[in-house]
């Protein structure tokens, strides 16, 4: 009944188009309708399960910047607690290079570098973290609209 | 592949949160051809199809659970379809120039359609492609979809009255613009 009165109303409007056969354009490649439903699982629990491992990924890094930070703070303030039992002219700049030098530096290049890796491993999922933010504004945008259409 | 159910019995599943996945696979199953290609209609090509058509399940998996069955689950999946092609449109425009762009989408259909060797469908496929956006949807719904004005004024959210004097408007430009080529 439904298809009887749009056919009728594109007779009405068009005989050209009422005549003309309607098929779908466009090839589809072979078996693709029958994988889509795995694929689409795949990829939503992928996501989840990608979402949940970033999540837990920066929370320990995160932290172990705060310690390192922490650390740095640390040895700043062994430090300054020299400057302050000592006067500034009885520690020599060299004495002081060489303090750091030898029990700061004894934390060495390895400690060093791992500090730096670990910034930078926060500094790229911050940014990863940001653009996942900026996808999941999208998203918000888009869960708005269909707030609006429920 | 699964058999197709009521919408009441994969809604039923999704409830279940240990049938989610289940009643989701059924959903796909049912909706997956008619969703491909009211989006291909819009997008064009197989790729950006796909892309758009899985990110359109994604959204209803992710946005499921706040469906409230006041509305049809076709509708529903309609309207979030819709709105993803237009999002990828409208990304796309700014990628692209759209003369580009529009030129390019008629060069495909014009190499598909030289293998069918059916001229009137290329000129079919012409007018319909340089159709505003909304007009364009209305048409496919019901030319295509053979959606009742109820069903499409659900999806596009306009009413019955604007959605006639659309496709009447669309149906007049097509026929004009086949017997002018």
């Amino acid at each position: 009944m439904k298809n009887e009165d749009i056919k009728k109303e594109l007779s009405e409007l068009s005989q050209t188009l009422a005549h003309l056969p309607k098929v779908n354009r466009g090839e589809v490649p072979d078996g693709y309708f029958d994988q889509l439903p795995d694929n689409v699982l795949n990829k939503v629990t992928s996501t989840s399960s990608v979402s949940n491992q970033e999540t837990s990924k920066v929370i320990p890094l995160f932290l172990k910047a705060m310690g390192i930070a922490a650390s740095f703070a640390i040895l700043l303030f062994v430090i300054s607690s020299q400057k302050t039992t000592e006067s500034a002219e009885a520690i020599p700049v060299d004495s002081m290079v060489e303090f750091i030098m030898d029990d700061i530096g004894e934390l060495d290049e390895d400690f060093l570098f791992e500090v730096s890796n670990e910034m930078r491993d926060v500094a790229e999922l911050d940014d990863e973290t940001l653009n996942y933010m900026l996808e999941e504004e999208i998203d918000l945008i888009d869960d708005k609209i269909l707030e609006s259409i429920y | 592949m699964l058999k197709v159910i009521e919408d009441d019995e994969i809604l039923t599943l999704i409830a279940d949160p240990k049938q989610l996945d289940r009643g989701f696979k059924y959903l796909m199953v049912k909706y997956q051809e008619p969703l491909y290609w009211h989006i291909r209609r819009m997008v064009k090509s197989h790729e950006d199809t796909d892309d758009v058509l899985q990110n359109t399940f994604i959204k209803v998996y992710k946005n499921i659970k706040r469906f409230e069955s006041k509305s049809k689950l076709f509708t529903w999946l309609y309207k979030i379809a819709t709105n993803e092609s237009i999002t990828f449109l409208n990304k796309r425009k700014k990628k692209r120039t759209e003369s580009i762009d529009e030129q390019s989408s008629l060069n495909n259909m014009a190499t598909s359609d030289s293998v069918d060797g059916d001229e009137l469908m290329l000129k079919l496929n012409r007018a319909i492609s340089i159709l505003p956006t909304k007009q364009k949807l209305v048409f496919n719904m019901r030319y295509y979809d053979e959606m009742t004005y109820d069903q499409i004024s659900a999806v596009l959210g306009t009413s019955v009255g604007g959605l006639k004097a659309s496709y009447h408007h669309a149906v007049k430009k097509i026929e004009s613009f086949i017997k002018e080529e």
